[in-house]
Formats: structure tokens, sequence, C-alpha cells
């Protein structure tokens, strides 16, 4: 579509756009009430005056009157603008004369297109909804912002005046085109267009990393507010007229005084104004259609959010309330039903029995009733604890034709109580509701940040709503995504208000994610800047040689931390390999201190326990005896650190499987097909297996690193490693044995250790040349590596120096000397 | 858009598109009132018994168990008659009231500029 189609299609809203900018429309309200307040004031005046002659009344009836006709004109004038301004207003219920409303966005296109630039780019974002959409995208970054669409940020930020000022080229009437079939909202496709037709524009969007999918979103999303303010204000629409419950719709069905005792209709229950906005078309029609075909069709929601299930019944009763539902359903009422609070009220079995069949009695008998019980499986619960068996008091009416029963069950429980119960499932046509997708969860946190906006007067950047759906599903997979996500975006409003502000960024989520769960995903600030960049030399300060598996994890971390890896694995995952005793398991030690700012990030676990035919069970939790799995756990409590496998060759095969999916996805399920993340973690497996490869190499004066490719098909020779499990690991490494030199180091590493410990008890060791050739000497077994090293100096040193604490040799303050001779004794 | 063309296109839209608006809102209003008081529901079931309010007739003929619930369930049905009677009367009277008051507004409106210059002019008149 080129710019003189755009702006025939358009021009019908040119007046309009002309009369927003000559009386601008927040202009025309407050004039339009003030002359109607002026017209009863002058009323009341002239009506006084009558009475008490104060002043002529003629006066006041002529200022009354002149009021009124400029309240008619300004009636008149928003009478004109609203009939252009709600032409694009999608419709829910059809109206007589208006049947196929403009395309969606087309009154915000009009408004941003028309104008005396000649650069299009220009008169974008010189008007008021291409500076709100500027906003949303966090251009300026530290601009105030309105949220109101109508009446938008009136000052124009310096970026993107200089941005104007500077620009070189423009985009004509004549150059401009756009793609007709690229999405749904024209407001949307016009901006895109704009910004693939202009490098400037685009290159300038860029340096505020926004890109297509988020300047197409924050259009999107400008206009589906838009959208929503103009049905909210149309109170002549058959959408909102519609809704007025009528009267006499129950007179030909029976009371439901019984049910009304312990549940309610869903409309008075919740409120229908927020809830169930229609992202769950999908499953609101699946129940359209299970309830409609049998009458005796009962649904059974799956999800693990009960919220979710919530709206999606919620959207089932909008759609009977609206009429558009099939024939079958029409006047039926949804009650929602607690039985687990009738348990409470009842007290006991034969209360409880008796009012459960009144209410499903009176209930059949209404004959439009369809009941909702959210938590099938606590009800269940709630009249097992006294004794009672609801599911046998509910069987006769699960068949009935007259009662209808939408009930809802978590995963666990599902898969735990109902699916065995044969009987019972049979009843229920079962409907799973799947985690909701990244654009879903985006159009549910536009929506619900849209009711955050209006009651709390905050306003939520479009990078903001997205990196909270990004962080949700990364960083809280396995657990209830929609609902992590909408935790954080109510719990932010507070966060920034604490600082004094009320714009959301994308920073604050970023700050707010980290805080949750301790990962760093905000900006590298300077002190962890010089820290990345020096990986290396601080890894050294605690790692002896190992240059290989030093520089291969700094890399790693480096790649992590800026976020250009991929988001669907690990942070990172090394095999190492070598000879015991050579500063593998420092190695990670040091990576856990220095990365995560602790030691105690790392999980152990020692794989060898995980050897025998239950490891995968031990690992992962058990269905039938409700074990929990090791790592599952672990790694629910911890999602972000260094995960290290111990002996990781002695793990059965269908341990090293499950591994194969966490190294390549980065996640993984437990024994109820719940989610677990590995995505936050480093991933360490260590090794001895191939020690003795890598000794005879060591032997023969071989270089490891020339050979490393020739000890690898060894090993997966010898049938240790597969050949796909080592591949999925972003590296293999190998572990020198240490020289003496090497040797030399770590002793005096070790004792530089201790010192800090003796300094802890006012002790000051002396590190000299000959304490720490003798532990060399005793310590040099090439089998064992530095691991000798360490017994020598606690079976030795801490030995000698707690015997001359203990007889009062030493006392704070003392220096210990020790010599070859001392610790031979 | 010049000024003059703005008030050219107002001129258009008042004597063209806004009787359609009027009239859209109209019946709008008389389609709201016809769901208001549930007119086709009631009608279909005018004869139905008073929320289902009925006795079932008992085992065996005799006097009570036949003439007792008839009485009975042939009231129902006249209470439910006269309410859905009532409320169907009421929303067709309402119906009236809301057309009439449609076409009195385009009365209005076909005269309203006439009407707002004559109400500025009398008010500058009095004072």
């Amino acid at each position: 579509m080129d710019y003189k189609t755009l702006a025939e299609k358009l021009a019908k809203y040119a007046p309009a756009v002309k009369l927003d900018r000559v009386l601008p429309s927040g202009l025309r309200k407050f004039l339009k009430t003030a002359f109607l307040v002026l017209t009863f004031v002058f009323l009341f005046v002239s009506i006084s005056s009558v009475f008490y002659q104060v002043v002529p009344v003629k006066i006041f009836e002529g200022l009354e009157i002149i009021s009124l006709s400029l309240w008619l004109l300004f009636f008149c004038l928003d009478a004109f603008y609203d009939s252009l301004y709600f032409d694009d207003l999608p419709l829910t219920a059809r109206e007589v004369f208006f049947k196929t409303p403009a395309e969606s966005g087309s009154f915000l296109t009009a408004t941003a297109l028309f104008g005396a630039d000649p650069d299009i780019t220009a008169r974008f974002l010189k008007s008021p909804v291409g500076k709100n959409l500027m906003m949303r995208l966090e251009i300026p970054e530290n601009e105030r912002p309105s949220a109101d669409i109508a009446f938008p940020l009136q000052t124009s930020s310096a970026d993107i005046d200089n941005f104007l000022a500077n620009k070189k080229s423009i985009v004509s009437r004549t150059e401009f085109q756009m793609n007709e079939n690229d999405g749904e909202n024209l407001f949307e496709n016009f901006v895109s267009a704009l910004a693939e037709q202009d490098k400037e524009l685009s290159d300038f969007l860029f340096r505020y990393a926004i890109r297509d999918k988020e300047l197409r979103g924050a259009a999107r999303w400008l206009s589906q507010k838009s959208e929503k303010e103009k049905r909210t204000r149309r109170f002549w629409g058959r959408d909102r007229l519609g809704r007025v419950p009528g009267l006499g719709k129950d007179w030909a069905y029976g009371e439901t005084f019984e049910l009304e005792k312990f549940g309610g209709r869903m409309e008075e229950k919740f409120d229908f104004t927020s809830r169930g906005l229609g992202e769950h078309e999908k499953y609101v029609d699946e129940i359209e259609s299970v309830l409609s075909r049998r009458s005796e069709g009962n649904v059974l929601l799956v999800a693990d959010d009960d919220l979710e299930k919530e709206d999606v019944v919620i959207e089932f009763c909008k759609k009977i309330l609206s009429g558009k539902i099939l024939p079958t359903l029409e006047h039926k009422i949804v009650f929602a039903l607690d039985i687990s609070a009738m348990t409470v009220v009842c007290g006991n079995k034969e209360n409880f029995e008796k009012e459960f069949l009144n209410v499903m009695n009176q209930s059949a008998r209404a004959e439009n009733i369809i009941l909702f019980v959210n938590d099938l499986p606590s009800a269940i619960s709630a009249a097992t604890a006294i004794g009672s068996d609801v599911l046998s008091l509910a069987a006769p009416y699960l068949s009935s034709p007259v009662l209808q029963i939408i009930a809802g069950s978590d995963m666990k429980n599902f898969h735990e109580r109902i699916e065995s119960n044969i009987a019972l499932s049979e009843k229920f046509e079962k409907i799973i509701l799947k985690d909701d997708d990244e654009q879903s969860l985006v159009e549910l946190l536009e929506q619900r940040a849209d009711e955050l906006e209006n009651r709390d007067g905050i306003f939520f950047s479009y990078p903001a709503i997205l990196q909270i759906a990004e962080n949700a599903s990364r960083y809280f997979e396995g657990l209830v995504i929609s609902d992590k996500a909408l935790d954080m975006l109510s719990e932010l409003p507070i966060a920034v208000a604490r600082q004094g502000r009320n714009i959301v960024t994308k920073k604050d989520v970023a700050t707010m994610t980290e805080t949750k769960t301790g990962v760093p995903t905000g900006e590298i600030e300077t002190a962890e800047k010089s820290k990345l960049l020096n990986l290396e030399k601080i890894l050294h300060q605690r790692i002896i040689g190992q240059d290989e598996a030093v520089n291969a994890i700094s890399s790693s971390l480096r790649r992590a931390r800026s976020g250009i890896e991929s988001k669907n694995r690990p942070l990172g995952s090394f095999l190492f390999l070598g000879p015991t005793g050579v500063g593998k398991t420092e190695t990670t030690k040091a990576l856990a201190e220095v990365f995560f700012g602790d030691e105690k990030k790392i999980m152990r676990l020692d794989m060898s326990e995980y050897s025998g035919d239950n490891a995968l069970r031990k690992l992962l939790g058990s269905f039938e005896s409700g074990h929990v799995g090791t790592l599952t756990s672990l790694l629910r409590e911890n999602q972000y650190g260094v995960l290290l496998l111990d002996e990781f060759e002695k793990a059965e095969r269908p341990v090293h499987d499950l591994f194969l999916q966490i190294l390549d996805e980065g996640i993984f399920s437990d024994m109820v097909g719940k989610k677990v993340n590995a995505r936050s973690l480093v991933i360490i497996a260590t090794s001895n297996a191939g020690s003795d490869i890598i000794w005879d190499f060591v032997k023969q004066n071989k270089s490891l690193a020339e050979n490393k490719q020739q000890i690898i098909e060894q090993i997966v020779h010898q049938n240790i490693f597969r050949p796909e499990l080592l591949n999925r690991f972003d590296g293999v490494i190998l572990f020198h044995p240490l020289d003496e030199t090497m040797l030399r180091q770590v002793a005096t590493l070790m004792l530089q250790k201790l010192a800090r410990r003796l300094e802890e008890k006012s002790l000051k060791l002396r590190i000299g040349g000959e304490l720490v050739n003798y532990l060399v000497k005793v310590g040099s077994d090439p089998a064992f590596g530095a691991r000798p090293i360490n017994r020598a100096i606690q079976d030795q040193i801490e030995d000698t120096v707690a015997r001359r604490l203990i007889s009062g040799e030493l006392h704070p303050g003392s220096e210990v000397v020790l010599t070859e001779a001392d610790l031979q004794r | 858009m010049s000024q003059r063309s703005l008030i050219i296109s107002y001129f258009a839209w008042h004597y063209s598109r806004a009787f359609v608006e009027i009239w859209n809102t109209c019946t709008n209003y008389i389609w709201a009132v016809w769901h208001f008081f549930s007119v086709p529901l009631l009608l279909k079931t005018f004869f139905s018994p008073w929320h289902k309010m009925d006795v079932e007739y008992g085992k065996g003929f005799s006097i009570d168990n036949f003439f007792g619930p008839l009485i009975v369930n042939t009231l129902m049905r006249l209470v439910g008659m006269v309410m859905r009677a009532i409320i169907v009367c009421l929303g067709l009277i309402c119906i009236v009231v809301v057309f009439s008051f449609g076409v009195f507004i385009t009365i209005v409106w076909i005269f309203l500029p006439v009407i707002f210059v004559t109400l500025l002019w009398q008010g500058f008149l009095k004072i």
C-alpha cells in the first residue's frame, strides 16, 4: 500500500485529527463541562433573583442561555469527533448500522500520518501518539510520562528533537510503502513499515535496543489500550448495554436458595471487568463444545494455576451472558460451589451429606445450573476428612442430563487421584490448560499492566513488560509462569514508588529478578566488569596451572553474563578429566567464589551414589512412593550456582541419558511432569576416568593438549562415556598431573590458607622455604596429586600447632615458626 | 485541512452520518430494553410454572392425589403467566418510549444549528 492509498483510506478521520489540533479533546471536555455547570449556576441565580431582586433577572437568564448554547456547541463537536473516533472499534455484539468497523488502529494511524511536515517520520514523531509510543519504548529514559493516550506528553524530548534536527534524509509521500498483509493492526504495520524504510529511524531506535519486535509490540499495545478506552467510553454500544442483567431470566427455571448458601454466581463472585479478558478463547470453545454436545457432559480443567482456571470459566460465563453461545447453553447460570467450605460449615458427615444432596437436588431440578468446583482434589480431601465420600454422592448427578459440572484440578492431583479413578475420569472430559507461551504471557501482562496503570497511576514501559515475560519464563521454569510474572508486575510499582518514581523500566525488572533469584541479569557494573575481564587472573590466584580449564571457564562465563549465549542451555557445562588431586574440585570452588560470590553456591552430587537400579528415582523422585528427588529439590532451592557432579563416570547409563537432556536443553521434568530449570547453572562433571591414559601420555612426555582428541577417543573406546554425552558439554577439559614447581606453589597456597585461619586465633605463621620443601617432599605422590600435601598440613602442621597451643607454648600474638625437625617429631 | 473545510465537514456529517448514529444508538437501546425485560424468553416460557414449582401427582387415583396437585400446578402456571405478562407489557411500553425519544431527538437534531444560533442570539439580547 502506498501513501496515497493509505491517506485515502484514512481521509475520513482527517476532520477529527484537525479538530484535535485546533481544540484538543481535553480542552473540549473541560469547556463542555464548564458550560454545563455555568448553565445550572446561572439558572439557580436567575431563579433566586426572581425572589430577592438583587440584580436584574434578565442578565442571568441571558448568561444561562448563552452557556447552554455553548454547551450544545461542544456537545455537537464531541459527537462529531466521537463518530469518527469510535469508527475503528471492533464490536463484539453486532449493531444494526455498524456491522464492519474500520481496521484496528486506523484512527491512531491517522493521527500519526496527517501533518504538514514533508518527512513522514517527523510527522509521526511529532504527533501525540508518536511521542507516547517513544515514551513506552523508554526513549528518552528519564522523561516523566503521562499514561493518558488522549492527552499525552506535550513536551518533546531532547533526544527526539536532536534526531529530527540532524536527520539527513526524509521519507516522502512518494517513497512510503507498507505491506497490507503484515498483521491485523494498521498502526503496528505503519510504524514497522516506517522504521523499515527510514534507516536513520531504525538506527536511532536500535541505540535504545528497540528492534522490530519491540516497536511492533509497543504499537499494538498502545492501539489495544486505545481500543479498551474506547470500549469503556462507548456506553451506548450493545457491548456495554448487553451486560445489564435482565429481569425474569430465571423464572422458567427452579430456585437455587440451597446452592446460594455455599456458592455464588460467577458474575457476583468475580470481577468480570478485569478478568477473563479473552485470552483463553480456545479453551472456552472446547468447554462450550463439550457441554453442549452431551447434556450429561462434564468438564475437568487441569492446570496448576487456579487463577487461570477461573479465568477460563469467567470467559465462558461472559460468552453465555453475551448471548453468543450455542442455544443449548443459553440461559445457563454458572455457580461457583465451595465444597471445602461446606464441610467446614456442616462440621460432620451427616450434616454435610444432607446439605450436599440438597444442593445437588435443587441444582438438578433448576435445570439451568452449571456448577464450577475449582479445586476438586481439595474438595475430595475435605469430605474424606469428615468421613464422607463426596464422589459417590455426586456420581448420579455426574451422569444426569439436567446438571453439568466444571471441575478443576492441578496436574499432580490429577495424575494421582483423578486419572487413576477410572469411574470418575470417565464422567469428565479433560481439558489441559497448557502453560502460556511467551507471546500470550506478554498479552496477559499488557492487560494487567493497563489495570495497574489506571488504578495506581503507574507507567510501565514496553521493554519492561517484555523483560518480565522473558525473565519469568527463564528463571521461574517449573513454577506457574504466569503467576510469577503477574507477581513481579504487581510488586514492581511498589518497588519503584520506594525510589520516588512512577515509571517501571526494563532496569527495574532486572533488579527485581536479581533480588528474587540471585541471578544477575541487569547491566554489568564497573566492579563486575573488571572481574569478568580479569577472570583468568583471579582464578589463577587459587588454581595452579591448568590453563586450559581456567581459559575455557572464563570465556564461558563472560559469554553467559553478556547474554550472548544460548538462553536454552545451562550457563556453561564442563567435564573435568584427570587424576585425583590435580585441582578439579578446587577449580570448581574457585569458580563458585569468583563468579557466584560464594563457595557455598556449589551443589555437589556424588554420582557414585547413583549407580543402582533406582538411580533415576533417587535423582528425580518417585511418583509411586512420593519420594522427592535429590536433583529436583536441590535445583528448586538453588537455581543459580554450580552443580558439581563428582565421579560422573560411576553413574548409571540412564543418569547419563538424563544429563544428555539437561546439558542440551537446560530443562528436565520431575516425577510428576513439572519442569525443573537448570539454565542458570554452571554444570561441572568431574571424573578420574582416563587418568591412566593421561598418565601414560605424561610419562611419554607428550603434550596433553596436542593429543586431547586421541585421549578422548580412548575414553570412548573404553566405554566410559558415550561420544554424544561428551559432545553435549561445552568443553571436555584435561587436567595435567602436577610437577614439582606446581606442587611447591600449591603447598604455598595451602600454607597461606592455614595462615589466614591461624590469624583468626591471633597467631602468625611464618611460611619459609624449608616448610614448603618439606611439604612437597612428604606430599609428592604422583598418584594423588596435591592431596597428600593437604593431609600433611592437617596431620603434621595443624597437629603441632594445636599441641603447642594447648601446652601454652603458643599464645595469642605468638609467631609460629616450624622447622622440618619440629614436624618429624 | 483548513478550518473552513473543518466546518464544512461538520455540517456534512451533521446532516448525513449523524442520523445513522442517532438511529444506531436508538436501536441499541431498543435492543437493550427488549433483552432487559427478557421478552423473547418470557414469551417462549409463557405457560411454564413459576420457578418450576409444581407438585407431583401421587400414586394411585384419589381425589386428593389428583385435584390437590392439579390446583397447585394450575395456580403456579397462572402466577407465572401473570408475572410474565406484566414484564412483557412493561418492556413493550419502554420500547415505545425509547422509540418516541429517538424520533424527538431526530427532529431536534435537524434544527439544532438553528436552535444554537437562536439561543445565542436570545442570550445576547437579554444581556
